[in-house]
């Protein structure tokens, strides 16, 4: 099979994938479950955006959610008793409501995406510059976006204390 | 795949995300659609910069990886709170703490 053929190949089995996992981390009966096909939608998605020539946020996908995320939300199911309520699939119980709404929304997505399909003039043809590709995404993240990058780094430090903060043990 | 493809599935996700943040109670899987939601989006800015000619070619991706790493700090509070609450009210059910209830 030609490079162009198992591309193609590649982006249906990870598109596939990516859907068939989300539906399953919605509706499974257990947290610990719905965590695992989460990082299966999330490995997904990073081989997505390896098919769309997007190596540097595959990669980051990669390293920040199956290495950060994932350790995160595996020791909060840890940390956490599971319920028994959590053992009756969703789709069981009252949210036939909630399921109609996003159906409409889903369906009405969809058709924006056809109804003004040629809004965007696909086609682009990324190779010629394949090689530079990391030095253009440093030189676009440090000089152009050089002011959310800064503002990005002061929120990720406020973050990291504040979830130290909220998550310490209180005395008395 | 075109366009619209990349888009369709990006909607799936993001519908089957916002299913699990509405339908389930436990707040542990409440976060696992929040992050699904912003993951469709992120894949939403990454085939837009790729198949679209307004902008720079890299300015899709410079805000996919500004998303994730906001989705990470975002998670990463958000199980902190949790651990909180489930200190206050022993439970991690999204029905529990009704402390500002009337």
């Amino acid at each position: 099979m030609d490079l162009i053929g198992s591309m193609k190949l590649f982006e249906i089995i990870f598109a596939a994938s990516a859907v068939t996992s989300a539906f399953f981390a919605a509706v499974s009966q257990r947290v610990f479950h719905s965590a695992l096909f989460l990082f299966i939608t999330l490995g997904s998605i990073a081989g997505l955006f390896f098919m769309l020539g997007a190596e540097f946020p595959a990669i980051l996908q990669i390293l920040l959610y199956v290495g950060g995320v994932a350790v995160l939300i595996v020791f909060a199911i840890m940390m956490t008793p599971a319920r028994e309520e959590d053992r009756t699939s969703p789709l069981v119980k009252w949210s036939l409501l909630p399921m109609l709404g996003i159906g409409v929304l889903t369906s009405f997505l969809v058709y924006l995406f056809y109804r003004y399909k040629n809004f965007f003039d696909s086609g682009r043809v990324t190779g010629d510059d394949y090689d530079s590709m990391m030095r253009m995404i440093a030189e676009n993240l440090f000089d152009k976006y050089f002011l959310p990058f800064e503002i990005l780094s002061v929120t990720l430090l406020v973050a990291v204390v504040g979830a130290l903060f909220l998550a310490r043990k209180r005395e008395g | 795949m075109t366009l619209e493809q990349y888009l369709i599935v990006s909607a799936l996700v993001f519908g089957l995300g916002m299913f699990t943040v509405i339908a389930r109670r436990n707040l542990i899987a409440v976060l696992i659609g929040i992050e699904l939601m912003l993951n469709s989006v992120t894949l939403n800015f990454v085939a837009f910069s790729r198949f679209s000619n307004v902008g720079s070619l890299f300015d899709g991706q410079i805000a996919a990886v500004f998303v994730m790493a906001l989705a990470v700090a975002e998670a990463a509070v958000g199980l902190g709170l949790l651990l909180a609450l489930y200190r206050r009210f022993g439970s991690i059910d999204s029905e529990t703490p009704d402390t500002l209830k009337g």
